[in-house]
This record gives C-alpha cells, structure tokens and sequence, in this order.
C-alpha cells in the first residue's frame, strides 16, 4: 500500500510516474471548489440554478439545446481518451454532463416515436453499471458528482422514453414545441365519451366487466398513439399535439381502471 | 448519511486520486437488526461471511440486559450462562428488547401501544412524544431510550466483528424494514454513531435481499446456466416486527427495483394474538406490571412462543402451562385456529403484496422468481398466501431465509468500499426506490405528494402551489412522509415558512415546492416564490430533511391548530408532471 502512504503531491507524482494506463495518464487537476454530490444542493440563489430547477421541475425532462449536434462524444476529462460519452470507454470515468446530448442519443436510438422497444430496460442497466453513484463511491468527488448528475439523467430520460406519452411529449418539446397540458377540453364529443367512461368504471360491479372497458381504452389509447406517430411525422404538430392530449385523457382513464381493479 | 463529524475521509477521498482496492479495514461490514434476532457479516475478500457469537450464534437475540452497575447485550449472551436461561431472563422485565419496533416512534403510534404488554416498561401519555421505558434493577425502573439500548447492542456486536477481524471497524451498511420512516432512520444513524460506527447505506432489507438474488443469477449466467435475460423476483420478508415486499428486475448484476411496499405485522403480532387466544383475560390480568405478573407473562410468553414454533411442522400443538395465583392454561391449538385469530396480519401481508404487483405494474405471471426470507416465512399460512398470489406453486431455492439479508448487506458494504473482486461476484448495482411518498401539507390537512413512492432514487420533482387567501404573504411548508391521503395520517419530516409572499389575490402567487433525494439518499426541500420573479421577491429556502428531533406527533397538531388555516397551500393544477 504504498500509494496510501504517501503525502499528497507526492502521492500524485510517484502515480503519474509509475506507470502507463489511462488511471496515471491524468494530467494534476486545479483543485476544484467542492462540488457537491447532488445538483440540487447548489444555492437555489443563483438565477442559473433556478433556470435548471425550473427546466427539470415543470416537465420532467429537462430542456437540452440542440444547437450543437455532437452526440459522438467529447475528449475524457480525465485521462484524454476521445469519443467519451457519457463514461469514458478508455478509463471508465464518468463524464460531466453535455447539454447537448438528448435521450434518444443516451439509448443510441433514432429520434422517433415508434422505438419498437429495443432492449430499453438492458440499455439502462448497463449505463447505470457505468454511471451509478453508488458504484463510484471511492472516486473524487467531481467524479461522484458527475455520476450523481448522469445517473439522473439517464434516469429521466428512461423513464421518458419508455413511456409512450411521455416520449410524445419530449419529441415535440425537441422541436420547441410546449404542450399546454392544462388546456381544457372544449371538443364536447370527447367530454361526452370521458364522462362515460367515468361512469362505467364507477358502476363496473366486477373484475370482467372493469376488464372489458379497460381494454376499450387501450385500443383508443393505440389509435392515437399511432395518429400521433403519423402527424409527427408529417410535422403537423397541431394534430400531434392534439393526439398526446386525448392520450392523456385515456391514461387517466386506465389508471382509473387500474385503482377499481 | 450520518453526521458530519464520524466521517471518516480517507486521504484518497480527499486528493481525488482513483482509489486502489481498499485495504479490508475500510470494507464496510453489514448488519440486519432484527426485532428479534441480529446477525453481522463481512466480505473476507472472496465471499460474504456471516460471523459468530462465542455461543457460535450467527443470529444473536436483540435485547440489552440492565444489572447493578452492567450492562450487557445479546452478542454475548447477556447475564446467561446457558442458553436455555436466556429467554427467561430476557423476560425478566430487566432486558429492553423489540428496539426496532420502538425506535423513533411516538406515544401515539399502535405499535408502542402494542409494546405495554411486554415486560420491561413502557408508559405513554398518547400525546405524540416519545414513550417512556424503563428496565426493573434491583426492583426499581431505569429508564433509558430505544436508541441508548441499540447503541448499547451495535457496540458489543463492533467488538465482535473486531475481536474476528483483528482490526478496528467503522463503516456499516444496516437493513432496515421497508416501513421505516426516514425520522426512524435518523434514530438509527443516531445509534450507529453513539456505538463508533459510520452508516455508509441504510437498505431496506428486501432490497439486500434482491442484491444477494442478482448475485446468484449472475453466477448462473457465468456458468452458463442463466439465460441472461431479466428476472423479476417477488421478495417477501417477515420477521418479528416488521413485513416487507419488493418486486426486482434482475439482469447483468443489475437490480432495480421497481416497487417496495412494508408494513408493522410481524411474528410478535402473530404472539401476541395467540397469547389474549389462549387466555381471554389476558389484559385484566396482567394490567400494571408486578414482579408477579411480569413473571407469569413470560412463562405464557414462552410456552405460546415454542407453540407457534412446534405448529410449523405439526398438525396440532398443545399449550399446557401454570401461571400461578390459580391461572392455568390448557388448550390445543391448530392451524385453522392459529389462522382464524391471526386473520388480520394475513389481510395486511396480501395488502402489500398486492400494492406491489400494482405498482410494479405487473400481473403475477410476470414473476419468475418468488423469495421468501425472514423468521415468519416457516409459517405454512404465510408460505401458501404469498405463493397463491404470485400463482406460484414453489419459493426461490437458493436462498437461506435468515442469512438473505445479512449477506446482502455485507455485499452491498463491500460494493460501496469500492471493493473489486476478479471473480466478478461483485459487479452488482442496486437501483433504490423511494418506499413511501413524499410532499407537503395542503388544503387543510390534505397531502400532496411531490415524489410519489417507487420513484427511482437519485429523484427530483417539484410541484407549483399558490395561496389560499387574498393578500397571504406567508405559508407553512410542512413537511410528510407516507401513505396516508390526510397530512396527520404520515410521519412528519419537518416544516418552515415562507415568507415575503407579494400581496395578491390568492390563487395568483406561484410558489415552488422541490424535493430532491440525492445518491447518499438525503432528503432536501427546496422553496419559495416562483411567480411573480424580481428583486423585491425573497430568497428561496433550502431545508435538509428530516428536521425535527422529537415530539412531532405533538408538534404536527400544534401546527395545524395554530397555522393550518392562516398559512395554508392549494395545489396549482398546472403543469402536470408527463
């Protein structure tokens, strides 16, 4: 245990001497301001952190910019390694967050509706074997905090793309489109069908009959997941917004379903 | 996790330097307190070992043993020389044991109320402070605390662990039931520190258990007997105290867990029942504890107890005991019987089993794997219960219902040391969920929930609220935790007050509730004004939870009587969460 013994410049001179690998390749880093492990322990003081706040709180999944497209990765803060994304595939260390990266880039998926489920769950496994804060927890601190962050976002952006309304959702906030969830429902067809719904769910006396309208739901729940596929496709967001509005309203509905079940 | 003066940084930690393979010392070791049984076990640097008492006990009686000027826990065995004088001696009135159940709990809580029948003291004044307990030296009642009494415990069980090690010990991960508010956790970290030991994780313990079962799969998967593709495992634990289940998905060493779901019943409920069964006046009986009746009680205690142990295996068991002053007890118990009187805590485990499935979302024939750990899972009823739900017709095999958790959190100490292991047998994560929701009080004595329970761990959300009065220019922002849809009805975590609200007519004033739980799973709130922004508008607030000491039964109620309608919130329906 050498390497313990050592006082600290010391310790990092004898390391970058001792031997190749990327673990000694590191250039002596400034010391760093303490970061803290959570993003959200900075000063809610500051307007920039408010800004994040805000952006995670209201939506879920953060707003990213788009305007630099990189998605291939960045050069390894730590051992300089090029192509890192995310972790370095070199020397494994947790990359800081790049605004630049959105979801579908994180699960190396096309940025469409239709993902075909492509193994999401195995794919989020594996980046939270790399990116897990519970599994750097003898690294620095910059580097806990990193996966602090990235772990999170890998969080997010799982659970956004796993789901198909949310998913829906983020594609057009990726356009810059922002969904007015609170808008109120002035289509008198569909306020008719959902109070019916309601009512067949409260007077459903049995497990069969709950069933039966549930999966009802589903199908409607399909038919405009698909309408909304084919309006993004053509970029008519209009009808694409429409479409993940009436997928709320049949969610609602399952969930409904769901809690009488 | 535990107060900032018993970390330990090592100076790797603080250089930033990558750390090489720890040395064993700094290898946390992992402990599951049990309400009835304790167990302590290390990573030896190839596998997770379970370490012995000098009575070669792996599971060592919980209870702390109060004499003359000593003290001494269940470790070693307490004043007994001999085994089979332990439980009498344990129910002596002099021992405080069940610290689990009543740690960090109030005056109020059924669970205390439950605990008066046990022989040492314990005294409440129903008010929602902390109760009064006492052990009977030389014929007087000393009192002390929960927290004094485990501390007591986990310092006899370090010497144990160092006398075996040969080296000091600081660093511990500690299984905790899914029910465990995070006020109760603070009382373990509490105790934890009093006894010299740094809390690295607290685990709920079916989530150990789900490490120890992603371990196994992997190794099968190694030796090319696995398929490799994900698993769901139904883990259901019970113990003396405490029930608990989860549902994992399991694949490449990576557990996540999708639902968490406990409750309080457990084999002391289970004892308790079958005591006022077998005899009916068991409460007039034994009200106000003499030496007489103390004594009486624990040979009812004991003879029930080794019962509903022979009834395991048995058809019928006969209970035919002596307690003195004239009262016998003669009556033959079966399982239909055992079954009737304990109906109750059946309906409770079939609650949580079923919230889990639900919201795990999954049907039972999305599981492949049903685990059953933990003391009560012998019991036949519990077995066929939790097997009919998941429609499963046997339990996971390769796995010892006492060790489960123990070994699970000596995995997980050795994971978060930064321990590596050639063999790969430690290439394992646990993705934690919250057990319970999280959110303020609003409307009165309403809920909110800003993080709902299930929610993946590091999380944040946040939630809008707005005021409730014209010109309101502050509100309370009170803190819970749990599963109630009234505020009273969950644990209180703490509250504050925001302050220099612009005047305005209510319901027009944005104000920002955010939680965050971070990866050390510390809990902060964060809030203040959102709308209208600018420089007249006050900081935001930033409040690490939980805060409170003591008394919160008391001090929610003071609360809602003083402030509740004055400086109340209402939910903005704005900006659903996706």
């Amino acid at each position: 245990m050498w390497r313990r013994a050592g006082a600290g410049p010391l310790r990092h001179h004898l390391a970058a001497a001792a031997a190749a690998g990327c673990r000694v390749n590191r250039r002596p880093l400034p010391p760093m301001p303490p970061a803290s492990s959570s993003p959200a322990s900075c000063s809610p003081l500051s307007q920039h952190n408010l800004g994040i706040l805000w952006g995670s709180a209201s939506v879920g999944a953060p707003f990213r910019s788009l305007s630099n497209q990189s998605g291939g990765g960045g050069a390894c803060w730590s051992c300089g390694a090029t192509g890192a994304f995310l972790s370095c595939g070199s020397c494994r260390s947790v990359q800081p967050v790049d605004p630049a990266v959105d979801y579908f880039q994180i699960f190396g998926l096309k940025r469409e509706y239709n993902i075909k489920d492509n193994n999401l769950e195995g794919k989020y496994k594996d980046w939270q074997k790399k990116l897990h804060p519970d599994l750097v927890h003898s690294k620095s601190e910059k580097e806990r905090g990193y996966a602090a962050e990235q772990s999170a976002l890998v969080i997010d952006a799982y659970r956004t793309l796993s789901k198909p309304l949310s998913r829906a959702l983020y594609l057009l906030k990726l356009e810059g489109i922002h969904v007015d969830e609170d808008k109120t429902i002035n289509d008198p067809e569909l306020l008719t069908e959902m109070m019916e719904i309601r009512e067949a769910v409260s007077n459903a006396s049995d497990s069969q009959t709950l069933e039966k309208i549930q999966s009802q739901i589903k199908e409607k729940l399909e038919t405009w997941s698909d309408s909304f596929q084919k309006a993004f496709d053509k970029k008519d967001f209009d009808r694409a917004v429409e479409a993940t509005q009436r997928m709320r309203y049949y969610e609602r509905a399952v969930e409904e379903t769901v809690k009488k079940l | 996790m535990a107060e900032q003066f018993y970390t330990v940084a090592s100076d790797s930690e603080t250089t930033g330097e990558d750390k090489s393979q720890p040395s064993l010392p700094d290898v946390a070791i992992g402990i599951d307190i049990g309400t009835s049984k304790c167990s302590v076990a290390v990573w030896n640097g190839h596998q997770v070992e379970l370490l012995k008492n000098t009575r070669n006990q792996k599971g060592m009686r919980s209870y702390v043993m109060f004499k003359d000027d000593t003290l001494s826990a269940g470790v070693t065995g307490g004043a007994a020389k001999e085994n089979a004088h332990e439980e009498r001696d344990i129910l002596s009135g002099s021992a405080i044991f069940n610290m689990k159940r009543l740690i960090g709990r109030m005056d109020t809580d059924e669970v205390v109320q439950a605990s008066k029948t046990l022989p040492f003291l314990v005294q409440t004044l129903g008010i929602g402070v902390r109760p009064f307990i006492a052990a009977l030296v030389n014929n007087m009642w000393r009192s002390t605390t929960p927290e004094e009494v485990l501390a007591i415990f986990l310092l006899e069980l370090k010497a144990l662990v160092e006398m075996h090690l040969k080296h000091p010990v600081r660093n511990a991960v500690l299984t905790i039931p899914v029910a465990f508010s995070r006020f109760q956790q603070t009382r373990i970290e509490r105790a934890c520190a009093m006894a010299g030991l740094h809390v690295l994780r607290l685990m709920p313990e079916p989530t150990a258990v789900a490490l120890l079962y992603a371990q196994q799969q992997q190794q099968l998967m190694h030796d090319n007997m696995g398929s490799g593709i994900e698993k769901i495992a139904l883990i259901f634990n019970m113990g003396a105290g405490y029930c608990d289940a989860a549902v994992a998905a399991t694949a490449g060493g990576v557990s996540q867990i999708r639902a968490l779901s406990g409750c309080t019943a457990g084999g002391e409920d289970i004892l308790q029942n079958i005591m006022r069964h077998v005899l009916p006046n068991f409460d007039s009986l034994y009200a106000g504890q003499t030496v007489d009746r103390i004594h009486s009680m624990s040979l009812l205690r004991i003879a029930t107890q080794d019962a509903i142990h022979k009834l395991v295996n048995q058809e019928t068991v006969e209970i035919n005991i002596d307690l003195g002053n004239g009262h016998k007890v003669s009556k033959v118990l079966d399982h239909s019987e055992f079954e009737q009187v304990n109906r109750a805590i059946f309906d409770k485990c079939e609650k949580i089993i079923n919230q889990c499935l639900v919201d795990a979302k999954l049907v039972p024939e999305d599981i492949n794997d049903v685990v059953l750990v933990g003391g009560c899972s012998k019991i036949p009823r519990i077995r066929s219960l939790v097997l009919g739900l998941c429609k499963k017709e046997i339990s996971y095999k390769n796995i010892d219902a006492l060790e489960a958790a123990v070994s699970g959190a000596a995995l997980e100490g050795a994971i978060a040391s930064g321990v590596n292991d050639s063999s790969g047998s430690l290439d394992l994560l646990t993705i934690q969920a919250t057990p319970m929701n999280l959110g303020i009080r609003a409307y009165g004595d309403s809920f909110a929930a800003i993080i709902p329970r299930n929610t993946t761990v590091p999380a944040r959300r946040d939630m809008l609220f707005t005021t409730t009065h014209d010109n309101q220019t502050e509100a309370l922002i009170a803190v819970y935790e749990g599963e109630g849809e009234r505020a009273e009805d969950n644990h209180l975590l703490g509250y504050f007050k925001i302050t220099g609200i612009p005047a305005a007519p209510k319901g027009t004033v944005e104000i920002s509730v955010c939680m965050d739980i971070d990866a050390a799973n510390v809990l902060r709130v964060f809030a203040g004004v959102g709308k209208p922004q600018g420089p007249a508008i006050p900081p935001f607030i930033e409040v690490r939870m939980p805060t409170l000491d003591d008394g919160h039964g008391w001090c929610g109620q003071a609360l809602a009587k003083m402030y509740g309608k004055t400086l109340d919130l209402a939910v903005l329906p704005k900006k659903l969460q996706p």
